[in-house]
């Protein structure tokens, strides 16, 4: 096995190193000369015998995160990046957002970085536009070309994540990128450029926003937003802490205060209002947040929101459909673990494990911990399962971070993806500057209530060891399966492009709303000729710091049968569709179907 | 096999030193990626060096020695397996003692396969790849241990332990019976069993069980979150409810007298301050206090230890003590806002109103947004006759934690003690809708629609309705039972039932006085109230500033 960490080519700059794992592109080139390109097509399967391949510097993603340590152990530089899968141009694919850091410390000059930044300074989270071509024959190219400079995304600072969503109806996906520091919203101008609108809306409360989510939680036909946030940090405050044999570490979030969510209410005006006093029924503290995802998870037609805390009992906010929120407190079986102990929570999200039409959740932890799953009974309730699902003995050792439900085989069962980095320098590596890696997971849903560990099998992707940190999850080349684009922690970011998901049949959907706005929130329920139905939702949130593709892909295994296809608007109406065809994108637009 | 220090490791550790350049130091214990090879022809791997340098000294001296004479009984050819088995061993408990698990598990391994039927090595090696997995080889190296030792019940259990993990149910349930075989007291067993019920879906079984170790280990607080998983899948939210409240962290053990060896193997501040921490959050005060102050002796200079001694003493009722802590905490580090805040409510309730708000307002300037201190601060000030001064800093406190269950309280309350009634029913309102777990919103409530001065805020009605719901759901703490007396006391008296009013008055004076809850201030308002009700008069006095909430 040769992973990234021993192909590494160290060089010198002073006290400073190249990072581990980044290599340069091929040929030599360097961002802004040429962009390289790739073939991805259906006709190339059968060469294909990984799952995934990484193609990120082929396809132009040529993009190093940079985390700013000095060797000072800053609490807030082992936490980002997030990475974000938007089509913010509208020419049907999905473009990349990739959340850059900068400095560590106060005043702290580039030159105290243990690892020089790679790209042009000043240093920005940058946008890449997908230049996909997909020709007649079905052969596609993927392409990227990075448009920061004239989006007029000022994407500098401590950068932590991304959410998307369109915030004023107009069919153009909006930004909130979140910071230590105030959170950034940007509103897209639909001409390829950005404005921002940050202090305006009323979104820009100071803090450390990591994970966020737009939701129409009031169902008035707006998006509204949740931040997660994290803990109270000043860098002049920073908590200096050892392990047990002395050696120095990050501090954990116990060390700091726990900084409150905020809920912003959409006034449909262009800006929002922080309800967060009032609309949340509280039982329990909040955060500290770190992952965040909305769902209807009491089927109530109502979205309520997940929110994974670390090292606190995480939070169930069921919509009360009246502007407020209640959580039920332990008794959900989703505050805590089964044995009564709250865990690090990272990454989230909710998808039917199941398929039994509710949403269960997957979350990721730490080492000794192992990740979780909570099996929703259609109420609201929830029973761990990590145990008897195995998911606990296949992720135990893993700090987890970004996670998906995704069908990776399009077999009709979710899967789950999750990326993996430590959180602590590992031990017994004293001459390894960054051993901060470790190897990202597929575990693949048997049908049976189990998962069982697929990674070896999933190929060369699969054995690089990184520190991962954000996963975006969707179908970067319009091939009919979910690729995963990678975050890593002071490292190059990864996609994995998916070669196995389109042996299988799937139907892929957009949902839009009158005005062309991503329905977040919209559940689909697939109507299989056998009687058999799969539900999946509408959604960009989830995961870690990262937002998803909005758009939902269905996997049906080897079913050529056209299904029929149910959605539930967020508004609770109903409409079906039985003229969806297999194997290819459709878009259904809200009021177009046939009303239930 | 030594590995040659790579220039970049000196690029690197430059700054992660001394934040600059400088020559590489090649002392011996600077060179920790060395390699120790076994004897040949024994099948044993080698073993890295420990990361001496990054150790404290005192765990480096007792690392380099045990790793110094494992290398003198490597070189030693006639050494027995045993004995350097032994010799490996030491080095793995002291790593695993420091939780350095990765680099420990060589050093068992070795140790392991060395003496064989030595049941040590299994054992530990269990507990380590149960604590960092793989699960699967946590399960083996378990099993090999009960293979030499097959009645130890700490074995069984963790055995079990690691099944259960696995999703291993039927092996889990047989080694959890073994175990109860054995011991039928073992609570850690019984836990077990329970667990695996729980996992089977068998909830019936698994509240017998849960019940069943309970008995057995009362302090043994984790028991309850399963149990009360258990009653909520049979339908019993009562039961429920009743254990997720004695939920915590404690969980109930086997007698491990191996690993016990280990954990105290190594006896540093650090180590002894993370099994002091342990006791704390066991609520074992007086082991915590010692830990603490042993650890104090070996690095009397650290002020979070010291903080730590001051909060078990505090724990323990000795205030004096506490104080004489806190004091040398902010006196080495100004900065420890969690020290000036506790000499703060020991100044505070020892009568030192003042130096008790000088102390909380240098950790507010310290760190502004301590909106614990700021909640505090602000009753202070209420307390001390500057009410106006304590909304200010309840606003300040909100403004930063809108969800400050507290500050929400507190500022409610204070805007009644400037006679802003109606805002302060407002306030109350919103708070009992946004905390419905806390009755303190309702019992202010209650008050202020019994005794505002301001008859428009006032509904002797609706304030005895309350109180009366109160007082079905009255909580058994005395101090909440007197609070909610009180309260149908005023509610009595507003509707008119002076008489009543009086003798519910009473009860609550006498049950004060002998409950020894009732200081200076309290007692004359319990009595002011009395005399008003023995007259015919109603409260106008919903609450005195004392009784904002910390």
């Amino acid at each position: 096995m040769v992973t990234a960490l021993l192909s590494v080519a160290f060089l010198y700059a002073g006290c400073a190193a190249e990072r581990p794992g980044v290599t340069s592109p091929p040929g030599g080139a360097e961002r802004g000369n040429t962009t390289p390109v790739i073939d991805s097509s259906r006709s190339d399967e059968g060469q294909q015998s990984d799952w995934f391949t990484d193609r990120a510097n082929e396809v132009g993603l040529h993009f190093v995160h940079f985390n700013g340590m000095s060797g000072e152990f800053y609490f807030p530089e082992i936490m980002p990046p997030g990475v974000g899968l938007l089509d913010y141009d509208n020419d049907g694919d999905l473009d990349a957002f990739l959340v850059q850091g900068e400095m560590m410390g106060s005043g702290k000059p580039l030159s105290d970085a243990m690892f020089k930044p790679v790209g042009p300074l000043p240093l920005k989270s940058r946008l890449y536009r997908n230049d996909l071509e997909v020709r007649a024959d079905g052969t596609r190219t993927l392409r990227f070309t990075d448009v920061t400079d004239q989006s007029g995304i000022d994407g500098r600072g401590h950068g932590m994540g991304i959410a998307t969503g369109d915030i004023d109806n107009d069919g153009w996906v909006d930004l909130l990128l979140t910071y230590l520091g105030r959170n950034r919203l940007y509103r897209n101008n639909r001409d390829g450029t950005f404005t921002e609108v940050s202090a305006s809306s009323g979104i820009d409360a100071p803090g450390w926003g990591i994970s966020a989510s737009f939701v129409d939680y009031d169902r008035d036909g707006w998006l509204d937003l949740y931040v997660g946030n994290y803990v109270r940090y000043e860098f002049a405050s920073d908590r200096k802490c050892t392990v047990l044999s002395d050696r120095r570490s990050y501090c954990g979030p116990e060390h700091y205060d726990r900084q409150t969510d905020r809920l912003y209410r959409n006034r449909g005006d262009g800006t929002f209002a922080d309800v967060t006093a009032t609309a949340f029924i509280a039982s329990e503290a909040f955060g500290p947040a770190l992952g965040v995802a909305t769902a209807d998870f009491n089927n109530d037609g109502w979205m309520d929101a997940y929110v994974a805390n670390d090292g606190r009992a995480n939070l169930l906010w069921l919509n009360q459909r009246n502007g407020t929120f209640k959580s039920p407190g332990l008794l959900s079986g989703a505050a805590v673990n089964e044995q009564g102990k709250p865990e690090a929570s990272m990454g989230v999200d909710a998808g039917d494990f199941d398929n039994d039409g509710d949403e269960d959740l997957v979350m990721t932890h730490l080492p000794n911990e192992g990740h979780n799953l909570y099996l929703n009974d259609g109420s609201g309730i929830f029973n761990d399962r990590s145990m008897a699902s195995h998911l606990h003995s296949h992720s135990m050792g893993n700090t987890g971070w970004g996670a998906a439900w995704v069908d990776v085989d399009n077999d009709g069962w979710l899967d789950i993806v999750a990326v993996h980095g430590a959180l602590h320098p590992k031990p017994g590596r004293p001459d390894d500057p960054f051993p901060f890696d470790e190897r990202n997971r597929i575990f693949r849903n048997t049908g049976d209530g189990r998962l069982a560990d697929v990674t070896e099998e999933a190929g060369a992707a699969f054995q690089v060891l990184e520190a991962g940190r954000g996963a975006a999850f969707g179908d970067i080349d319009n091939d009919g399966d979910i690729d995963v684009l990678i975050g890593n922690l002071n490292g190059p970011v990864r996609l994995l492009v998916n070669n196995i998901g389109n042996r299988a049949h799937w139907i892929g959907l957009r949902l839009v709303g009158s005005g062309g706005r991503d329905m977040l929130g919209a559940r689909v329920e697939i109507r299989r000729r056998d009687g058999r139905s799969l539900w999946r939702r509408v959604h960009s949130d989830g995961s870690y710091a990262s937002a998803n593709d909005p758009r939902v892909l269905i996997g049906l295994g080897q079913s050529t049968t056209p299904p029929v296809v149910r959605v539930r608007w967020p508004s609770g109406e109903l409409e079906e569709w039985s003229d969806v065809k297999l194997d290819q994108w459709t878009t259904l637009k809200q009021a177009t179907g046939q009303r239930r | 096999m030594t590995l040659q220090r790579s220039p970049l490791i000196v690029a690197a550790s430059c700054v992660l030193l001394s934040g600059a350049c400088s020559a590489p130091h090649d002392t011996p214990v600077a060179s920790s990626s060395v390699l120790l090879a076994g004897p040949d022809g024994r099948g044993l791997q080698s073993v890295p060096r420990p990361e001496l340098d990054a150790m404290g000294s005192t765990v480096q001296q007792r690392v380099s020695a045990a790793y110094g004479a494992l290398a003198t009984t490597i070189a030693d050819r006639t050494a027995a397996p045993e004995r350097l088995a032994t010799a490996y061993g030491e080095v793995g408990h002291l790593l695993m003692a420091l939780r350095e698990l990765e680099t420990a598990e060589p050093y068992y391994l070795n140790a392991q396969t060395l003496a064989p039927s030595d049941r040590r090595w299994p054992h530990l090696l269990g507990h380590l790849y149960r604590t960092r997995g793989p699960l699967d080889k946590a399960v083996a190296s378990f099993e090999r241990a009960r293979q030499l030792a097959p009645d130890d019940v700490a074995t069984l259990v963790r055995l079990g332990e690691a099944y259960l993990a696995s999703a291993r149910t039927d092996e889990a349930a047989s080694h959890f019976d073994r175990a109860i075989a054995l011991n039928p007291r073992s609570a850690a067993a019984w836990f077990g069993v329970g667990r695996v019920s729980l996992e089977r879906g068998d909830d019936r079984a698994a509240v017998k069980a849960f019940e069943e170790a309970l008995a057995r280990d009362e302090a043994a607080t984790a028991i309850h979150y399963p149990l009360a998983l258990a009653y909520r899948r049979l339908g019993d939210t009562t039961r429920a409810e009743t254990h997720l409240a004695r939920r915590g962290d404690v969980e109930p053990r086997p007698d491990d007298p191996l690993m016990a060896q280990v954990e105290g193997r190594i006896e540093t501040a650090l180590t002894l301050d993370f099994r002091g921490g342990e006791a704390l959050a066991g609520g074992n005060w007086g082991a915590a206090a010692t830990y603490f102050e042993r650890a104090l002796a070996l690095t009397p200079d650290n002020p979070s230890l010291r903080h730590r001694l001051g909060t078990a003493l505090f724990r323990m009722g000795d205030l004096r003590g506490a104080e004489e802590q806190f004091e040398q905490v902010v006196r080495a580090a100004p900065a420890s806002r969690e020290s000036h805040y506790n000499l703060a409510m020991i100044k505070a309730g020892s009568g030192r109103m003042e130096p008790a708000i000088a102390q909380l307002s240098t950790a507010l300037e310290h760190e502004p947004g301590y909106s614990r201190a700021r909640v505090a601060v602000a009753r202070l000030l209420a307390v001390t006759g500057r009410p106006a001064d304590a909304l200010v800093q309840y606003a300040a406190a909100l403004k930063m934690e809108p969800l400050h269950p507290d500050a929400t309280l507190g500022y409610a309350m204070t805007l009644a003690l400037v006679d802003r009634y109606a805002e302060s029913r407002d306030r109350l309102t919103d708070g009992i809708r946004t905390f419905p777990d806390r009755p303190a919103f309702k019992r202010a409530l209650a008050r202020l629609m019994a005794a505002a001065p301001d008859e428009k805020v006032r509904n002797g009605r609706q304030a005895l309705m309350m109180a009366e719901a109160l007082l079905e759901r009255r909580q058994s703490s005395a101090g909440d039972g007197l609070a909610v007396g009180e309260t149908y006391a005023m509610a009595l008296a507003e509707s008119g039932q002076h008489a009543a009013a009086a003798a519910v008055q009473r009860d609550v004076c006498a049950a004060a006085q002998q409950g020894g809850g009732a200081d200076a201030d309290l007692g004359q308002r319990l009595a002011d109230n009395l005399s008003r009700y023995e007259r015919g008069l109603p409260s106008r006095r919903p609450w005195t500033p004392q009784e904002l909430p910390f």
